[in-house]
């Protein structure tokens, strides 16, 4: 169940940059819970998924009646590589999870992995880690927490609401100030 | 100290781009003026080849290394054949590390990549790449001397040809016409250059047996030569100018000025997917390959963004389903690539060396060598500066 | 055995279960103090609609302390008061679930009444507050139970905590009859069934005799209330206890009621401190209340009956008025005003001009024998002038006896008279403030205890009664009152009273009470117990009904129509 996403190209204590060669259909995804095998293990949540600027993509793009061999040449082969953003939202050492930032971050070249359902059950069993995600301003923080609870609340199963609805109590106790970003944000992980 | 290097100080330059310009526009002018001269001769030389390519071969026309005709009317305009249903592509190009004396070690790569693109197919193209380490003293230091650019760049063109070759004979089965397609001009030439005489002897013979083998394969190939800037039609014509009998009433001969114009202004008239005559290669270097059977000829493209220069060789010249072929599919794979066959970029793309790789296979080879006990030479302190400075400059 | 059966025995109630079941966590205390109370914010699974003003909870010290404590107000608040302007979309379950609890919250106000010890199993008045962000839960019913004690001899069940089925509410009567009580509530709140229960619950315990000047004949014998039904007067459910007198005996007759004496008061009996309380309701005016003095001095033990002769014939020739008038010392206006007055008294068939009988020493006799009195006015009671001279008339004979007794036995020359509580109905009517000061009942409550007799009065309009009499009232058991002046009459001279009187105007307007004072530990809101089938076999009274009525009874209860009116 766990997916090989990439290896870490860029990293630093908060964040960190991932290259990927190829899309699947469920890797890497907006939002989705990943770790990087260090030595501690370093969990985050995908921000941005960004194909390399690629004036050559660009120009195929503009071909009226592009033969398939093209798309899928560009699809399946190019060397374009695919950055992967990747936010820390925690860490598990001698198997705690600590949901603040790791002492160190990934390592060059470390291999990021998608975490199963149990362990991304695991890892969202408290919700400390929100304010992580919630004060990184510059990125669409409230649509990524929507789309990491949404995957968390889906592996729930039954759980589902009761998880969400706690989860939104702890988003409504940290955005109580802030009701209409709150309000957007609720409007995204109603069940 | 970082923040302190002196940028390029472009108030500086401010005249010398000035001046530039200038001259820049005085070409075009001359050229726009030029061009239509120089049409006018081709269409008044237009059917008569055989004068043509008897001054071609004078010694006038050798010493000039004009371009010679073909049997088709000069002036001529062919439009793009239909591009067949199924037809396989396979181009190769290559790169290279060249060998450093502040490096780590003395080595040079040289990375070939490739691609077979079936058209028609629906199919993912197949992309590979083959790189290749020269280490050997024999490799880096033929006959005693440290090698040098141009012998690495030789032997990257031959590279090139080989695993073209060996690929597109791999892939061809029969059924499926097939071409094999090269980065720049078919015809090799190893002389004045930095290249050992043996070294050069080895290298085009090696290079005309991939020749021979393709066409014994029944495999056309095509170089093909983005933006030329040869005038070898333009120095046909001047020589035919002053040898011939005057045209009457079109103009004044182009004089010395005429290195200003190239063919690609000469064969502007083209329309998209046209091509222009066929003509030989006026260079020296196309005896050897004549000497062979793999006469090199060229025509002119319009591209649909611009004018190239594709050569292929007799065999594909004179070979009427082959040359429309070549014509069709380089045509089709620049439609969609802004001029450039879409196949080559792929190529090139695959082979490129990018600088974090390089630093990568540097890491491996010092592990590697430490592996062995070996000390890791001082890494050259000149090197090392000239880094850093770079990095600095690249923010 | 079947599946059901054992089920049965598995889910088996005890007939009287004791609050086991874990404490509910209601919130936090953020703020307050002893004086106003404390603020507590709701923790978010806390259903705000579910509080109620005058239940308890328990807060839990740090300092291992549990404070009992009341909820006395119940308020809405938010995180961020820009909610109010912008409220969330409420028609999605999932946001308002959200919201709840966290952005938006309820608020208690809840007032510590009493604390417990670590270790301690004594409750005593709260002197401190819990700190902040001590939890606050659902009172248990061990909890509540703890504080309101067990049933024993000094202790009768009165009622249930709100909400609180199964945890009995016991007053202490030892301590209610110690002093002076008051059941207050407005009309149809159910104050004559609360009286009864209390009324029930003394003679049971045995910790005083009653003497009830029972104004609509309710005590007694079995009345009728306004639903049909009849519920058992207190002769019936302690036989050989109780004894009735009455005033109208056809009226006891025709209800069925048995006498065992009838009063009878002779004019010659009557003295001028039994009138003057009817000073303001007969309209007899300072001057008129003088001459009643001047008249009973001139005229003897026959002033009455002199009086009411001198206003029907002229049999005695010119008497010893005429001569009254003569010598100027009345006026003649002054004394027809009083002799029309008095002359209400032939219509009260139970005063003759001579009774042989020592109705007030008769009366004593029962009471010394433990016996409890219950005096029927039959159609008198609805004369108020009857039912204030006869209750002053024997109240302040009784009393003086008492008075005497009790000083006899100071001196150890007799026995201490048993303490002896007096029912009075309509009290304000007695305690009006003008008249409080000179009356034989304001001075019984101010007396407290001295000498072994306290009243209990029944009254709905407690702001009639002098301040300084209700503030000697010991133990009130309040129903329903709206009037701001009665709800502020019964607080008076109760500390914390302010937050009370939330709970005091929010009560159901039947079966439910507010006790505070003297008789309980803290204040406590009580489901008032019904009087009836369950309260009779209590007190030992064997049920001799046959099953119909019975079921009617029970459905009648069931509706909860057992509450009489008082009108």
């Amino acid at each position: 169940m766990e997916i090989e996403v990439g290896r870490v190209i860029r990293s630093s204590t908060t964040r960190f940059t991932v290259g990927c060669r190829v899309l699947q259909p469920q890797v890497p995804v907006f939002g989705a819970l990943v770790k990087a095998r260090a030595g501690v293990e370093i969990y985050g949540l995908i921000y941005d998924v960004r194909m390399e600027d690629d004036p050559f993509l660009r120009q195929i793009a503009t071909v009226d009646d592009l033969q398939p061999e093209y798309i899928e040449d560009q699809r399946h082969n190019r060397q374009v590589p695919i950055e992967v953003g990747v936010l820390v939202v925690g860490y598990r050492h001698n198997g705690e999870i600590y949901h603040w930032l790791p002492p160190q971050p990934p390592l060059s070249l470390d291999v990021i992995h998608t975490c199963g359902p149990e362990e991304c059950v695991a890892f969202t069993r408290q919700f400390d880690y929100f304010r992580l995600v919630l004060e990184s301003r510059d990125l669409p923080a409230d649509e990524l927490l929507a789309a990491h609870l949404r995957y968390a609340a889906q592996v729930r199963g039954k759980d589902k609401d009761s998880f969400l609805l706690d989860a939104g109590r702890e988003l409504a106790r940290l955005l109580a100030m802030d009701p209409i970003r709150l309000d957007a944000l609720l409007g995204r992980i109603r069940p | 100290m970082p923040g302190e290097r002196m940028a390029l100080e472009l108030s500086k330059v401010i005249g010398q781009i000035h001046e530039m310009g200038q001259e820049l526009a005085a070409r075009a002018r001359q050229e726009r003026t030029l061009s239509p001269t120089a049409r006018d001769w081709l269409r008044h030389f237009a059917h008569r080849q055989e004068e043509l390519r008897q001054i071609a071969t004078s010694e006038e026309g050798r010493r000039v290394r004009c371009a010679s005709p073909g049997d088709e009317p000069l002036d001529m305009a062919r439009p793009a054949p239909t591009m067949p249903e199924r037809i396989t592509l396979v181009a190769a190009d290559g790169s290279q590390i060249y060998p450093d004396r502040h490096g780590i070690a003395l080595y040079y790569v040289i990375n070939i990549g490739t691609i077979v693109f079936r058209h028609g197919s629906q199919r993912a193209p197949e992309v590979a790449t083959n790189p290749r380490l020269f280490y050997t003293d024999d490799q880096v230091f033929p006959g005693g001397e440290l090698v040098s650019g141009d012998l690495v760049s030789a032997e990257r063109t031959l590279a090139e040809i080989q695993v073209l070759t060996d690929l597109a004979l791999s892939v061809s089965d029969g059924d499926v016409p097939c071409i094999a397609l090269m980065d720049g001009p078919l015809l090799i030439w190893l002389q004045r250059t930095n290249v050992p005489q043996e070294r050069q002897a080895r290298i085009l013979h090696d290079y005309l047996t991939c020749l021979r083998r393709l066409r014994s394969g029944g495999l056309p190939i095509a170089g093909f030569v983005s933006r030329p800037f040869s005038a070898e039609v333009i120095a046909l014509l001047n020589v035919a100018h002053r040898l011939l009998e005057a045209p009457s009433g079109i103009g004044r001969p182009l004089e010395a000025k005429v290195r200003n114009v190239t063919d690609r202004a000469l064969f502007r008239f083209l329309q998209p997917g046209e091509r222009s005559a066929l003509f030989v290669r006026g260079t020296a270097a196309n005896e050897d390959f004549q000497a062979h059977g793999h006469t090199i000829y060229f025509f002119y493209l319009n591209t649909g963004a611009d004018l190239a220069r594709v050569e292929v060789p007799v065999w594909v010249a004179h070979h009427a389903e082959w040359l429309d072929l070549v014509h069709a599919a380089i045509y089709d794979q620049c439609r969609i690539n802004n001029g450039y066959p879409y196949v080559l970029t792929r190529a090139d793309e695959q082979a490129v060396i990018l600088g974090e790789e390089r630093e990568a296979l540097e890491a491996m080879i010092g592990r590697a060598m430490a592996s062995h006990g070996l000390p890791l030479p001082e890494f050259s302190r000149k090197a090392q500066q000239k880094q850093k400075a770079r990095w600095r400059k690249r923010r | 055995m079947s599946d059901d059966r054992l089920l049965d025995i598995w889910f088996h109630r005890p007939a009287t279960p004791t609050g086991t079941a874990a404490a509910r966590r209601l919130g936090i205390v953020v703020g307050g103090s002893l004086s106003e109370g404390l603020r507590v914010k709701l923790d978010q699974n806390t259903v705000v609609e579910g509080m109620a003003v005058g239940r308890y909870v328990v807060i839990h010290g740090q300092t291992g302390r549990r404070f009992f404590s009341i909820i006395t107000d119940v308020a809405l608040d938010a995180i961020n008061p820009a909610i109010e302007k912008t409220p969330p979309d409420t028609s999605d379950r999932f946001i308002t679930q959200v919201y709840q609890g966290i952005t938006t919250f309820g608020r208690l106000k809840v007032t510590p009444m009493l604390v417990l010890d670590e270790g301690s199993q004594e409750p005593r008045p709260v002197k401190t507050v819990p700190a902040h962000f001590s939890a606050v839960y659902e009172a248990s019913e061990e909890d509540v139970s703890r504080v309101f004690g067990a049933a024993d001899e000094q202790h009768f069940y009165v009622g249930t905590p709100l909400d609180m089925d199964n945890v009995r509410v016991h007053l202490n009567l030892e301590r209610f009859v110690q002093r002076s009580s008051g059941v207050f509530g407005k009309s149809g709140t159910g104050k004559t069934f609360l009286t009864r229960t209390l009324l029930a619950g003394i003679i049971k315990q045995g910790v005083a005799v009653n003497l009830v000047f029972d104004m609509h004949n309710e005590y007694g014998w079995e009345s009728e209330g306004e639903h049909r039904y009849r519920v058992k007067g207190l002769r019936q459910l302690f036989p050989g206890q109780v004894s009735v007198m009455t005033l109208d005996p056809e009226s006891s007759q025709r209800r069925g009621s048995k006498v065992d004496f009838i009063i009878r008061i002779g004019y010659d009996q009557i003295e001028p401190e039994d009138v003057e309380l009817l000073a303001p309701l007969m309209g007899l005016t300072d001057v008129q209340v003088g001459a009643l003095y001047f008249l009973r001095r001139r005229l003897g033990r026959a002033w009455i009956e002199r009086l009411l002769a001198e206003g029907e014939a002229e049999t005695e020739g010119p008497g010893e008025l005429e001569q009254i008038l003569d010598e100027g010392k009345l006026h003649g206006g002054t004394l027809g005003a009083i002799q029309r007055k008095l002359g209400m008294f032939r219509r009260f068939d139970f005063l003759q001009p001579h009774v042989s009988v020592d109705v007030v020493g008769k009366i004593m006799e029962y009471l010394d024998r433990g016996m409890h009195v219950i005096l029927e006015f039959g159609r008198y009671g609805s004369t108020l002038e009857a039912y204030i001279l006869v209750a002053n008339y024997l109240t302040r004979r009784i009393h003086e006896r008492y008075v005497q007794r009790k000083e006899a036995a100071l001196g150890r020359k007799g026995e201490e008279p048993r303490p002896l509580v007096i029912t009075i109905e309509e009290a304000h009517k007695f305690l009006d403030p003008a008249i409080a000061r000179h009356t034989i009942f304001g001075t019984i409550a101010r007396e407290l205890r001295k000498y072994n007799v306290t009243l209990l009065i029944v009254d709905q309009r407690p702001s009639g009664i002098d301040e300084e009499v209700m503030s000697q009232i010991g133990t009130r058991v309040t129903a329903l009152l709206d009037n701001e002046a009665d709800i502020r009459a019964v607080f008076t001279g109760v500390s914390g009273a302010g937050e009370l009187r939330q709970v005091l105007a929010r009560l159901d307007t039947r079966q439910q009470a507010l006790i505070l004072g003297h008789a309980v530990p803290m204040p406590v809101v009580v489901q008032t117990r019904p009087y009836g089938p369950e309260l009779y076999a209590e007190v030992g009274h064997e049920e001799g009904e046959d099953l119909q009525s019975k079921l009617e009874r029970n459905v009648a209860l069931l509706r909860g129509e057992q509450v009489e009116g008082f009108d």
